[in-house]
């Protein structure tokens, strides 16, 4: 019985650890997509974001086009029990696009 | 004055409980054993979890942008994990696998872990369609 309480907040912490993790991957990965797509003058980059997001079982919150990058948030619900009664919504941000060191042409 | 307790004094302290102590925790210890080995295979699995989700996107991602990846795969396959990749027009999903036996159990009792990145392939590589076990 004990091992069984003590196994829950530990599976529930795990569990946190690793959506955050994941969450923090996907926003990489959606950021850098969208930027691609910037890069390749696709005029609404943000489509593209919100699928691939969606494909890796995210959600694209917010997404902003700036002149030569593409700032993404993305957020994933992390359950609190087996019933699923409450959640948390973990976020990750991240920018990708062109940049170039001072002095470059 | 009060003197200092004799050594007679002490051996009397120490079994005034003629072993009960010992007895309850010899009847606690499988028990506490029992909680730190699940403790440790959940930490275990965590950590193997978070290798295999890392694998999975550093690998979708350096694909995705054409760069190589050898390293990465050598890395995985020393790690015993099972790398697959699947191609579906634009996109490229990135699968590791791996099993992680339960301590001593045998190995069909042994946990599967998947870790899946999904990234969108640089359109001068979408033509290259392999869709294949990469390891």
């Amino acid at each position: 019985m004990a091992t069984i309480l003590m196994s829950f907040p530990l599976f529930w912490l795990a569990s946190a650890a690793l959506n955050f993790l994941r969450v923090t991957q996907v926003a990489d990965v959606v950021a850098l997509s969208a930027a691609r797509q910037l890069i390749a003058d696709d005029p609404n980059p943000c489509n593209t974001a919100t699928q691939l997001a969606e494909l890796n079982g995210a959600t694209l919150m917010d997404c902003t086009v700036l002149s030569n990058s593409v700032q993404v948030k993305v957020g994933s619900a992390l359950h609190y029990g087996p019933l699923g009664f409450a959640s948390k919504l973990i976020t990750a941000s991240a920018n990708a696009g062109l940049w170039r060191k001072e002095g470059e042409l | 004055m009060k003197s200092l307790p004799s050594r007679v004094n002490h051996r009397a302290w120490f079994t005034l409980d003629h072993g009960f102590a010992t007895a309850e925790f010899a009847a606690v210890l499988p028990s506490l054993i029992l909680v730190a080995v699940t403790i440790l295979q959940i930490l275990s699995l965590c950590c193997t979890q978070i290798q295999i989700q890392s694998m999975s996107y550093l690998i979708a991602k350096n694909v995705a942008r054409g760069e190589l990846v050898s390293d990465l795969l050598a890395k995985a396959n020393n790690g015993g994990m099972r790398v697959e990749e699947f191609r579906d027009g634009k996109y490229l999903t990135v699968r590791v696998t791996t099993d992680r036996a339960l301590g001593v159990l045998p190995k069909k009792f042994s946990i599967h872990l998947v870790a899946e990145t999904v990234s969108d392939v640089e359109p001068h590589l979408q033509g290259d369609s392999r869709g294949t076990n990469v390891d």
